[in-house]
Parts: structure tokens; C-alpha cells; sequence
């Protein structure tokens, strides 16, 4: 009795030193989204100006908000440096990310010089950056602090999206502080060159669960064995031609349909491997088959067009949905106006 | 103070001016605090600069008219968070579905065109979320936590006719 009191009691002792050993439950483990990233930060005059609509000074707001964004990106094992364009400088050299270094790097950014003789070559910029990407490789982020008004030499946008032939692993995200129209499109026409680029105005970053979210986004993803990881989110890619507006009963293309047809011309031809479905739909008005026959007659003029211009006709199915599947609401007048619509969409 | 800093600009304006190369040019957007301040010719950005002011001023225009259009969508989507699309799942739990559009994910481009009547061509590009709740009952589906479980990337292309996007 001795002998199965004195097993039981090691037993239950074991078990409980077990369950102290074990701690408390598995923490998130982090697995980095990319091998390296670059702060990449605008010093030009515009931006050691006052903010039109956030009356303080953008670059100040903008070494606030990259002493929080320091703050909040994990120290995994990432390659990292801070760069300035407007001039191009270093401000701290590629190397092992340091949150210390970085933050020390960050405050070092100058704030009180001239605006006269600061010029915004952004081009410029991004093109000196790129024997800094040379010697990365794998996926990079570059992350740019920017009010996005670049006023003298390269086009900007042109410039990146020599980086992206040059870089695959690359995307190149924006932290805006963009206070006119011109810095605006500036900053949208660098987003809509890849699909990848994390966004958000400068401001945004203040407001609680922005900042986490920008960096989960940009810097890293949870890993398998903490959850069952979801397989990546699938992306479709479709273009909706608003502005091919048939007229009642029409189906032929008109000159004014034409600058909707280039823009996707130019997408096919970006990406020759790419096989398509172009869809007429109609709202529910009308008789059914009325509405079938109508929507394949758009379909096909959209494909003819393409054809005509090069396009593989083996690259496009054309499909006419007619009335029968509606995106937007038929009850409505919004609603059947946004139904009657023709569509490419990539095909998985 | 206002009739001061109407001189230094003025002063400073001159002076980019008066001045040949580029190189010296201002960065003019520092000038911007004086009302109808002008970017100087040969201040200009490099050779082929497209983004102009009036580029620039129609895609303000655009993002204006996005902010709408994408709020339009959102309210006509046939599976918008009012009308969620709950089915049934084969391992006896319920999946509840809705499409949502991100508005932070507008981007709007302008291009110019050779068209007389249509001298300006846009395109409304988004993000479309699709998210998804499983849970065992078809109220509790509603209720639950939801996963975005597809992306569709869209691009509206518009017109600018008439003064007005269509």
C-alpha cells in the first residue's frame, strides 16, 4: 500500500512539475514577410513645410511616426536601413535590423534646414536606391515616407516600376503625407503598379489598431503551427468597362469606348500568359432572352475589338449572362445601372 | 506680416526666374503658402512631365467622385453586410458570406486622351473583400468572427464627358 501511495503521489508530482514546465500556452510565433526593408524618407523642402490640413510640419509628424512604427516592427531577422531622398543619403547603412539603431537613426533626421535649393527628385531617389536593392535579393520592402510631390527630374513612377522589373521580390509601400493634387496622383500611380503596396496616410498610423495592422501587413505573418494557417487569400482581378456606355438595343464599339478597350489591351499585352472571360450582363428588365442575346453580342464586340489589336483569340472566352447573374441590387435604379455592365476577369 | 511674405516670395520667384538651370530651380511646392503662386516654366519637372496641374486637378476630381461611386457600390452589392448570403456546409454548420469594398483601398489614375469629347479617361481601381463566418447555427454564423476568404482587385474605367465622370 506503501509502495502505491508513495507511485501515485511521484506520479502526481511529475504531472504537476510537467505542467509548470509547460508554461503558459504557445505564444504567436512570427515569421517575417520579407528578408529586408528600407525606410526610405523624403527631406525635401515640401516636406519641412507645414501640413495644408494637419497644421504641424510633415517631417516632424512623419519622425514621430516612424519612431512608433520602430517601436512596433518585431525584431526577427530582417536586413535593414534608413535612407533619405531630396537629397539621397544614408542615414543608417544596410545591416541586421537594431530597433536601437534604427531609432537613433530616426531621431538623427534633420528637421530644421532651408526649404531654398530643396528640390523633390523623387525619380532621382528611387534611382539611387537601387545599388542599395542590388545587394539584397529575396523580398524587400521599401517603405516611403513621402508627400508624394516630386517637382523635378525622373518620373517617379517610371522609376519604380523599373524596380519592379529589375526586383521581383520588391514592393514598395507609402506612408503619405501628400497635402496637394499632384503629390495625390503621384503617390496613386506608384500603389496601382503592384497589387502588394501596404498604404495608409501618415495621420491614420496615430489611430488605435492602425499601426499593428500596418505592420502585420508589411513585416510579417503568423506561422502554421500556431493555428492552422489559412491558405493565402485567393485574388481575382476583374475590370469593369463603366464607361462603355452600348446605348438601348446596341452592342458595336464607338470611338469613345476605345480609351476603356486600350487600357485593357495594354493588360493583356503586360501579361501574355494571361487568359481571360469577358462578360455581358444586363439588368433584369426586358425579357430574358432578349437580355442573353444582347449581353453575348457586347461580350463578342469587346472581344473582336481585342482580337483586331492583337489579342489571341484563344486567350478570351466570351460569356453573355444576360440578366441571370446579377452582382447589384435589381430593385434599385443604382442598382440596374451597375448591372448592365461588361467585365474581363482573369482567369484563376 | 501678409504684405512681407507677399514680397519674400515674390523676391524669391524672381530670383528662380532670373536663373537658368534646373538645377537652381526652388522647390516651388515650399512656395505654396502664397495664394496663385505658379510653378515657373523652368522649374518644371524633368523632360515629359505628365503630372501636370490639370492631370493632377482631374485626378482630385476622379478621387472625389470614387469616394462616392465606392459608397454607391457598397450599398447596391446583392451581398453587402445588410444581405448576407448564408448557406449550408456538408459537415452540417453554416457559412455566412458578404462582399464588402475597402474604401482605403481606392486608388484613381488619369489619362489624357485624343478625344475631343472625352478629353480625359479614368479608372477607380479597389479592393473588394469577401468574408466569410462558419459557425453551427445560421445565426451564430451571422454573429461570428469573419475571415476575409477571397480579394477581388477591380478597376472601373470612366469617361470624362460633360464635366462629369461616366
Amino acid at each position: 500500500m506503501n509502495k502505491i501511495k508513495r507511485l501515485a503521489t511521484a506520479a502526481l508530482l511529475g504531472g504537476l512539475s510537467l505542467l509548470l514546465l509547460a508554461g503558459p500556452a504557445a505564444a504567436e510565433k512570427l515569421v517575417p514577410k520579407v528578408d529586408s526593408f528600407i525606410l526610405f524618407v523624403d527631406h525635401s523642402g515640401s516636406m519641412n513645410m507645414t501640413h495644408k490640413e494637419l497644421g504641424q510640419k510633415k517631417l516632424i509628424m512623419a519622425k514621430k511616426t516612424l519612431a512608433a512604427l520602430n517601436k512596433d516592427i518585431p525584431e526577427l531577422s530582417y536586413q535593414a536601413g534608413l535612407f533619405t531622398f531630396a537629397p539621397f543619403g544614408v542615414e543608417l547603412a544596410m545591416g541586421p535590423y537594431s530597433k536601437p539603431k534604427t531609432a537613433a537613426a530616426i531621431d538623427g533626421l534633420e528637421t530644421d534646414y532651408d526649404i531654398f535649393g530643396r528640390n523633390t527628385p523623387m525619380g532621382l531617389g528611387l534611382r539611387d536606391l537601387d545599388p542599395v536593392l542590388a545587394g539584397l535579393g529575396g523580398e524587400m520592402a521599401v517603405i516611403m515616407v513621402t508627400d508624394g510631390d516630386s517637382n523635378y527630374g525622373l518620373d517617379p513612377v517610371a522609376e519604380v516600376k523599373a524596380l519592379y522589373a529589375k526586383y521581383p521580390g520588391l514592393c514598395v509601400h507609402i506612408i503619405s503625407y501628400a497635402d496637394n493634387d499632384r503629390g495625390r496622383m503621384i503617390i496613386d500611380e506608384i500603389r496601382a503598379l503592384r497589387t502588394c503596396t501596404v498604404y495608409t496616410l501618415g495621420q491614420d498610423l496615430d489611430r488605435p489598431g492602425n499601426m499593428d495592422k500596418f505592420v502585420r501587413d508589411v513585416f510579417y505573418d503568423l506561422a502554421p503551427e500556431e493555428a492552422p494557417r489559412p491558405a493565402a487569400v485567393p485574388e481575382t482581378e476583374v475590370i469593369t468597362f463603366r464607361s462603355m456606355n452600348f446605348g438601348f438595343d446596341r452592342y458595336q464599339i464607338t470611338e469613345e469606348m476605345v480609351p476603356a478597350l486600350e487600357f485593357a489591351l495594354e493588360m493583356l499585352n503586360q501579361r501574355p500568359g494571361l487568359a481571360v472571360t469577358i462578360e455581358g450582363h444586363t439588368d433584369f428588365t426586358g425579357p430574358e432572352q432578349y437580355n442573353q442575346g444582347l449581353s453575348e453580342r457586347r461580350a463578342a464586340s469587346v472581344a473582336k475589338w481585342l482580337e483586331a489589336h492583337g489579342v489571341d483569340r484563344c486567350r478570351m472566352e466570351t460569356i453573355g449572362y444576360g440578366e441571370l447573374n446579377p452582382k447589384y441590387d435589381n430593385h434599385t435604379r443604382e442598382g440596374r445601372k451597375l448591372n448592365r455592365r461588361v467585365e474581363i476577369k482573369t482567369k484563376q | 506680416m501678409k504684405s512681407a511674405k507677399a514680397i519674400s516670395t515674390a523676391l524669391l520667384l524672381a530670383a528662380v526666374c532670373l536663373c537658368p538651370a534646373r538645377a537652381q530651380c526652388l522647390d516651388v511646392a515650399a512656395l505654396s503658402a502664397a495664394p496663385g503662386a505658379t510653378r515657373p516654366a523652368d522649374c518644371q519637372a524633368g523632360p515629359g512631365d505628365r503630372f501636370d496641374e490639370q492631370l493632377s486637378g482631374m485626378h482630385e476630381h476622379l478621387s472625389r467622385f470614387a469616394a462616392g461611386w465606392v459608397c454607391m457600390l457598397n450599398r447596391n452589392l446583392l451581398t453587402n453586410r445588410g444581405h448576407m448570403q448564408i448557406s449550408p456546409r456538408p459537415d452540417g454548420c453554416y457559412a455566412a458570406r458578404y462582399h464588402e469594398i475597402d474604401p482605403r483601398s481606392v486608388i484613381c489614375l488619369v489619362r489624357r486622351t485624343s478625344l475631343a469629347k472625352v478629353p480625359f479617361f479614368g479608372v477607380i481601381k479597389y479592393k473588394e473583400m469577401v468574408f466569410e463566418s462558419v459557425a453551427e447555427s445560421e445565426a451564430a454564423s451571422r454573429q461570428g468572427e469573419f475571415q476575409v476568404v477571397r480579394i477581388i482587385n477591380n478597376q472601373e474605367t470612366f469617361n470624362f464627358k460633360n464635366g462629369s465622370w461616366n
